[in-house]
């Protein structure tokens, strides 16, 4: 009751202000309440620019139009109609509830020339990300390549040159002491028929050849193996060129947009999927990125509007549509099964714990090895959320009454090979 | 020294043979017996560029289902049937929410809206979203508004569904049944219904 009172009291102290005379604050926030969804003052949205509405028409037409436009047009008003066909004949919202007055401050408003426009920002963002990106390379780069084989090369020059001379001063050391070299040499001929290389290739050659394939057999085994293990088939690391140059990094790490707001296939199919060109569109049939391109659209944002034929002027589709040729980074092999709706929303994994952190990638990598043995060990590990998921109601209370304290994927069957393999 | 310099050439060789082998920029690496990873099946969210798509159009797997044609246990499609049109969002005004404001469908009326509206409208419905506090977008109408309020559900669900003004259209991406239980959620950001003397004040400050 109290607030009813307070609201009341409020809005009659707004209404006796704006009675009083029509201001641009007050215009400022009821256009902005009202008007924005349609209208912007420099630029054609769905409405037309507002600029110099007060120069095009005198102000009684205009709030007569804002209040209820369509009446206008039926009633065969030869303005309202011209309006009304220069913009597509899309009907504008009959805003009956605003006063004259504050009709008249949203003109103000409008004349005052609205905000100024921000671009400072965005600048130190993408420098930021751009060097965050080239760390990524990191030891891969060509230039730590390039100074590394130098420098190995120059390692195996003086080595080479420190066995030139080691020859070279030994063979004066037998020219001056020509005895002690005989005797030296004997030495070594006795140790030698001693040595472990005398007694296996030239005492028992067939152990000598057998022992040095067995090594060779077991080391080349060992680095296939490894190699098998580590590269073949295992694509982490994976980072190629998309068609659009799609930054994560701005979309879902610094606008917080949800990974399920594009792909919307995560909690209820299979797939994730790759949004459609119209998802695109819901942000991008007005975010142009004008500001960053010197007023022209931006090249990467034209080839989406190239894509499902949008002429950005009349704001209309065309019919020649064509698709966006997107690179699939994370790929599981045919034998495997996997669905993300089953992760995603019964087992309300994060998607970073399977793709990395998206949100900080400007180009989107593969991070994890998606081999089985990964994906075994979170099976095993991670405890399943069962109390608050109706899910899993019937598995909570058979669990219940045998007093264990949690389940893992490996407990409730997640290792049986038959779940991935089918 | 001679003997040496060959077992260097050789592992110099096969390291440099192995390590070129692996994933890393736009190379996904080699893999063994492709036959095994790859579907034999056409796939939909799957595009080989060495095996494409003969039938479908661009050679791709995915395709447009064809006209008309509504996915098994989703019939509720059907039943919103209305024309991208002035006259189709004022037949929208009759609607009414077939589902109840349970526990259930508002937490899922919330998850969904979290997902899908936050970023303009922000996550009490303030028009706060990150893109409208960043200037990249015009915010949209506060739920909070006398016109939201008493904007009829069904309305709400046209505009949800087919798109209004700037908001595009989020039919594809929520099913009906879905957009309802947003709107239930959305209900509640609304805060106190529109209070009676309140347009009372404003039909007399009209005349």
């Amino acid at each position: 009751m109290r607030i009813f009172r307070l609201s009341s009291l409020l809005s009659f102290l707004v209404l006796s202000v704006n009675l009083a005379f029509a201001d641009v604050a007050e215009g400022e926030k009821l256009f902005n309440a009202n008007c924005t969804s349609c209208h912007a003052i420099n630029e054609k949205i769905v409405g037309p620019a507002l600029k110099d509405v007060d120069k095009r028409h005198n102000e009684a037409w205009t709030i007569k139009w804002v209040k209820n436009s369509q009446a206008m047009v039926k009633s065969g008003d030869a303005e309202a109609v011209k309006v009304y066909n220069d913009n597509n004949q899309s009907v504008m919202t009959s805003f009956e509830a605003l006063t004259d007055v504050q009709i008249k401050s949203i003109l103000e408003y409008v004349k005052s020339g609205g905000p100024a426009p921000q671009t400072a920002s965005v600048s130190g963002a993408t420098n930021g990300s751009v060097s965050a990106a080239k760390s990524q390379d990191g030891f891969y780069s060509n230039t730590t390549f390039i100074a590394l084989s130098v420098m190995a090369l120059i390692l195996f020059i003086i080595v080479f040159v420190l066995f030139k001379i080691k020859g070279t001063v030994e063979d004066l050391y037998n020219q001056k002491f020509p005895q002690e070299a005989i005797e030296e040499a004997k030495e070594k001929a006795a140790n030698y028929k001693n040595s472990i290389s005398y007694k296996l290739f030239k005492k028992h050659p067939v152990v000598g050849t057998i022992a040095v394939m067995l090594v060779f057999t077991v080391v080349l085994g060992l680095i296939g193996f490894d190699y098998a293990n580590k590269e073949v088939g295992v694509q982490k690391g994976y980072m190629p060129t998309q068609p659009i140059n799609y930054s994560h990094e701005l979309h879902a790490g610094k606008y917080k947009i949800n990974c399920q707001y594009c792909h919307s296939g995560a909690d209820k199919s299979k797939q994730a999927t790759v949004p459609s060109a119209s998802t695109c569109m819901n942000c991008h049939a007005h975010v142009t990125a004008k500001e960053k391109y010197n007023g022209e659209i931006s090249p990467e944002i034209k080839k989406i509007y190239a894509a499902v034929d949008w002429n950005p002027e009349t704001r209309t589709y065309g019919t020649n549509q064509k698709p966006i040729k997107w690179i699939r980074i994370h790929n599981l092999p045919d034998h495997a099964y996997f669905n993300h709706a089953q992760h995603v929303k019964i087992g309300k994994v994060e998607c970073q714990a399977c793709h990395g952190p998206v949100e900080t990638m400007k180009v989107v990598s593969q991070q994890r090895s998606l081999q089985m043995g990964w994906c075994i060990n979170c099976h095993r590990e991670a405890k399943v959320d069962v109390a608050n998921n109706d899910y899993y109601e019937k598995l909570h209370g058979e669990m219940k009454k045998d007093g264990k304290p949690f389940v893992t994927v490996a407990q409730n069957g997640g290792l049986e090979c038959g779940k991935c393999h089918y | 020294m001679k003997k040496y310099i060959h077992t260097f050439i050789i592992l110099a060789s096969s390291s440099l043979l192995i390590s070129s082998c692996g994933a890393g920029g736009e190379d996904p690496g080699n893999e063994y017996a492709p036959n095994m990873y790859v579907s034999f099946a056409y796939e939909p969210m799957t595009q080989l560029a060495d095996k494409p798509n003969t039938i479908n159009p661009h050679g791709m797997n995915m395709r447009l289902g064809v006209k008309g044609t509504i996915a098994r246990g989703q019939m509720d499609y059907a039943s919103y049937d209305l024309p991208k049109t002035t006259e189709g969002y004022e037949a929208a005004a009759s609607l009414k929410n077939p589902l109840e404001a349970t526990p259930y469908n508002l937490a899922e009326g919330k998850r969904l809206y979290n997902i899908n509206c936050t970023p303009c409208h922000g996550e009490n419905g303030k028009a706060d979203g990150t893109i409208v506090v960043d200037g990249k977008y015009p915010p949209p109408p506060s739920y909070d508004s006398d016109r939201i309020k008493t904007t009829p559900e069904g309305k709400m669900f046209y505009s949800i569904k087919y798109g209004k003004n700037l908001m595009g259209a989020y039919g594809t991406v929520l099913s009906p049944h879905q957009i309802w239980q947003v709107i239930h959620f959305v209900n509640t950001l609304k805060g106190a219904p529109v209070a009676a003397p309140a347009m009372a004040e404003n039909a007399t400050a009209q005349k």
